[in-house]
C-alpha cells in the first residue's frame, strides 16, 4: 500500500472531479476500483465508505476561496463578465461555475495569487469567444487588474529616502526655477499599454460600483497608456499619459533623476499646438501635478535619491 | 509538564491587516496576537512598517497553513529556511501548522485536506516534524483539522493517531476546540470525551472559531462568533488544561476591532473563571 496513491486518490476526486461521486455505494465500489488501481483492497473499502457528499465539501471551499480571491482582485473583471452574461447570453454568470471552467483549462497547481491571476487572464483570453465577441477589451482588464495587484504587493523594503517637494512649494516656484529641478519615477511604479480605452470603466467601477452596458459597449479601440502607483497607504492609481511621455518614462530606470527641463521638453513637443506660453505652462503644470499627486513622479528637494 | 511548557498568554486574536490602522493608533488591550506567518515573510513597505510597530506593544505568535506535513510531497525545505529566517526574526516563542496535507503531486489543493490515520501516515507526519523542528529550532505545535470525512481510521482512530504523534515526535498540540466540536458532529462522538483521551500536557494553545451553515452542513469558515456549544466545550477543556494561550479565530466577514476583543474577553473571563476556581478549591 503506498499512502501517495491514497492522498492522489483525494486530490483526484476532490479537485478534478470536483467531489462528484455517485450516490450508490455499489456505483463508488466500480469507480473507485477503475479509477485507482493501485490502492490496495481496503484501502478502496476506505474510500467506497466515505458517504459521498463529504468529498465535495472540501471541493466547495476550495473553489469559493478561488472565486473569493479573483473577486476581490479582479473586481472590474468580474463586473463586466456579470453583465456580459446578463444582457447579451442571457444568462446568470455564476462565478463558481466560471471558476471551476478555469480549473478545468488551467488548473491551479501552487497557492500564488499570480499564479491564479495568470490562469484568469489566460482562460478569458482562449477560451471565452462568446464574450471577447461582445467584448473585445475584456483581456485587457485583468490585465490591468494584475498590474494593480502585483503594484499592492510590491516588496520594497523602504520607501526610498528622499525630500520631496509639495504641489504649494512647486506652485510658488518661478518657471526658471521649477525647470531646474530633478525629477524620478519611484519603484512603486508601472508602465502598461492598452490596446482599448478601458481606464475610464475601471475608474467608474472603483468609484461607483456599478457598469452600464452603454459603457460598456462604447469603448473604444485605439492605443493608449497609462501609468499607475501605490502610495505607503496601499491605495493605486492610474493616470493615462500619452506614447511620448511613456516612452520618456520607460527609458528612465526607476529612481533615476532626470530634470523637469526634459519631462517640460517631451510634453510640449507631444501636446497639441498652443501658441500661448502660459496656457502651455499651466497645461504642463497640471499634468505634472497630477502625476505628482498619485506619486508616481517626485520632484526631489534634493538632488539625490538615497 | 503542563501547557507543553510554553508561557501561557491568555486570550489572543487574529491579526488582519484591516486591523492594523486601528491598532496602532489606539493599542486595545489584547493580550497577544497571532499571524499567518506566509501573509507577513518577505513583505515590505507598509505591511512591514505597520507589523513592526505592532510587534513592539504585542506579543505575536505565528500559525502556518503551507507546511502540508501529512503529504508524501518532499518537503519544501526552502519554504523551511525562510520561516525559519522569519521566526527568528520576530523571536517567536513557538510556532504551529495543520495536521493534514495541503499539497500532493506537486499539486497546491489551498484547503486542509485531512490524512488517513495508519501506521504509514503515522510514521510519515513522525518523520517530517523532527525535520521540521531539527529546522525550526523552537516548539512546534500541530494543529487538529476539520474532518468533513474519515480517510481510514481501520488501523487506528483520530486520538489515538494525534497521541501517538504528539509523543514520537515530541511536539505541542494546537488544540482547535471548533474542530473538535464540528468532527464530533460530522462522526458521532463525545466531543469531550476525545478532548480527555489526548496527551492534555502537550496542548500548548488552543483555537475558537466560528462557523457558517450551508444547505444543512456546517462549515469551518471562520466568519463568525464563536457558538455556545463550542463555549461549553472550551470551558470544560480549560478545566483539562489549565492556563493556556487561547485564540479566536475569525478570518473574513471581519468584525470591528472592538468586537473581537469583546469575543477575546470572554475567553479570557472564562479562563479566569475556571482558573482561580480551581485556585481557591486547591
Amino acid at each position: 500500500m503506498a499512502l501517495s496513491d491514497v492522498l492522489s486518490a483525494l486530490r483526484i476526486v476532490i479537485l478534478d472531479d470536483f467531489g462528484k461521486v455517485p450516490e450508490d455505494i455499489h456505483d463508488r465500489r466500480i469507480l473507485f476500483t477503475q479509477k485507482f488501481p493501485n490502492l490496495t483492497k481496503e484501502e478502496l473499502e476506505d474510500f467506497i465508505a466515505i458517504p459521498s457528499d463529504r468529498f465535495g465539501l472540501y471541493t466547495g471551499t476550495i473553489f469559493s476561496g478561488q472565486r473569493s480571491v479573483l473577486r476581490n482582485h479582479f473586481p472590474v473583471t468580474f463586473a463586466v463578465l456579470k453583465n456580459a452574461h446578463e444582457k447579451n447570453i442571457n444568462k446568470k454568470f455564476d462565478a463558481y461555475d466560471f471558476v471551476k471552467n478555469i480549473h478545468q483549462t488551467y488548473p491551479w497547481k501552487t497557492n500564488e495569487t499570480s499564479s491564479l491571476a495568470n490562469n484568469l487572464i489566460s482562460y478569458i483570453t482562449n477560451n471565452c469567444a462568446d464574450i471577447t465577441s461582445i467584448y473585445p477589451y475584456l483581456p485587457e482588464i485583468p490585465l490591468l487588474e494584475k498590474l494593480s495587484l502585483e503594484l499592492k504587493r510590491l516588496n520594497e523594503n523602504v520607501f526610498t529616502n528622499f525630500e520631496s517637494y509639495s504641489i504649494d512649494e512647486l506652485n510658488n516656484l518661478t518657471v526658471e526655477s521649477l525647470l531646474e529641478i530633478k525629477i524620478f519615477r519611484p519603484e512603486t511604479t508601472k508602465l502598461t499599454k492598452f490596446e482599448y480605452e478601458i481606464l475610464p470603466i475601471y475608474h467608474k467601477y472603483h468609484n461607483s460600483r456599478e457598469l452600464n452596458e452603454g459603457e460598456l459597449s462604447s469603448i473604444k479601440q485605439s492605443t493608449n497608456f497609462a501609468i499607475g502607483n501605490r502610495r505607503e497607504d496601499l491605495a493605486i492609481r492610474w493616470i493615462p499619459i500619452n506614447y511620448e511621455i511613456f516612452k520618456l518614462l520607460s527609458s528612465i530606470e526607476h529612481n533615476e533623476s532626470f530634470s523637469m527641463s526634459k519631462f517640460a521638453e517631451v510634453f510640449v513637443d507631444s501636446s497639441p499646438q498652443i501658441d500661448n506660453e502660459e496656457e502651455m505652462f499651466r497645461n504642463l503644470f497640471s499634468f505634472f501635478t497630477s502625476l505628482h499627486g498619485i506619486g508616481a513622479l517626485v520632484a526631489l528637494r534634493n538632488t539625490t535619491v538615497a | 509538564m503542563k501547557n507543553f511548557n510554553l508561557k501561557p498568554l491568555g486570550a489572543g486574536a487574529g491579526l488582519r491587516h484591516e486591523h492594523f490602522s486601528e491598532v496602532l493608533t489606539n493599542s486595545p488591550p489584547f493580550n497577544w496576537f497571532e499571524i499567518i506567518l506566509e501573509n507577513f515573510m518577505g513583505v515590505g513597505g507598509y505591511t512591514k512598517r505597520s507589523f513592526e510597530a505592532i510587534k513592539s506593544k504585542y506579543t505575536i505568535i505565528p500559525h502556518g497553513v503551507c507546511l502540508s506535513i501529512g503529504s508524501t510531497d518532499p518537503l519544501d525545505m526552502n519554504y523551511l529556511k525562510r520561516v525559519k529566517l522569519f521566526l527568528d526574526d520576530i523571536n517567536a516563542p513557538w510556532t504551529s501548522d495543520h495536521l493534514c496535507f495541503t499539497m500532493v503531486d506537486h499539486t497546491n489543493l489551498n484547503e486542509l485536506i485531512p490524512i488517513p490515520f495508519t501506521k504509514e501516515s503515522l510514521n510519515n507526519v513522525i518523520e517530517r516534524v523532527k525535520i521540521v523542528q531539527d529546522v525550526f529550532e523552537r516548539p512546534f505545535l500541530l494543529e487538529n483539522v476539520t474532518r468533513y470525512l474519515t480517510v481510514s481510521d481501520r488501523e487506528m482512530s483520530e486520538g489515538e493517531f494525534i497521541s501517538s504523534i504528539l509523543e514520537h515526535a515530541n511536539c505541542g498540540l494546537l488544540l482547535d476546540v471548533t474542530n473538535v466540536y464540528l468532527n464530533s458532529l460530522y462522526h458521532g462522538y463525545d466531543s469531550f470525551e476525545f478532548i480527555s483521551s489526548l496527551p492534555i500536557e502537550r496542548v500548548g494553545q488552543i483555537h475558537l472559531a466560528g462557523w457558517e451553515e450551508e444547505d444543512g452542513k456546517i462549515i469551518d469558515s471562520h466568519d463568525a462568533p464563536v457558538p455556545e456549544p463550542v463555549w461549553a466545550l472550551f470551558q470544560k477543556t480549560i478545566a483539562l488544561t489549565g492556563p493556556t494561550s487561547v485564540l479566536i479565530e475569525w478570518d473574513s466577514q471581519l468584525p470591528s476591532v472592538q468586537r473581537l476583543l469583546q469575543e477575546t474577553e470572554m475567553a479570557q473571563n472564562i479562563i479566569d473563571g475556571i482558573c482561580n476556581k480551581k485556585q481557591r478549591v486547591a
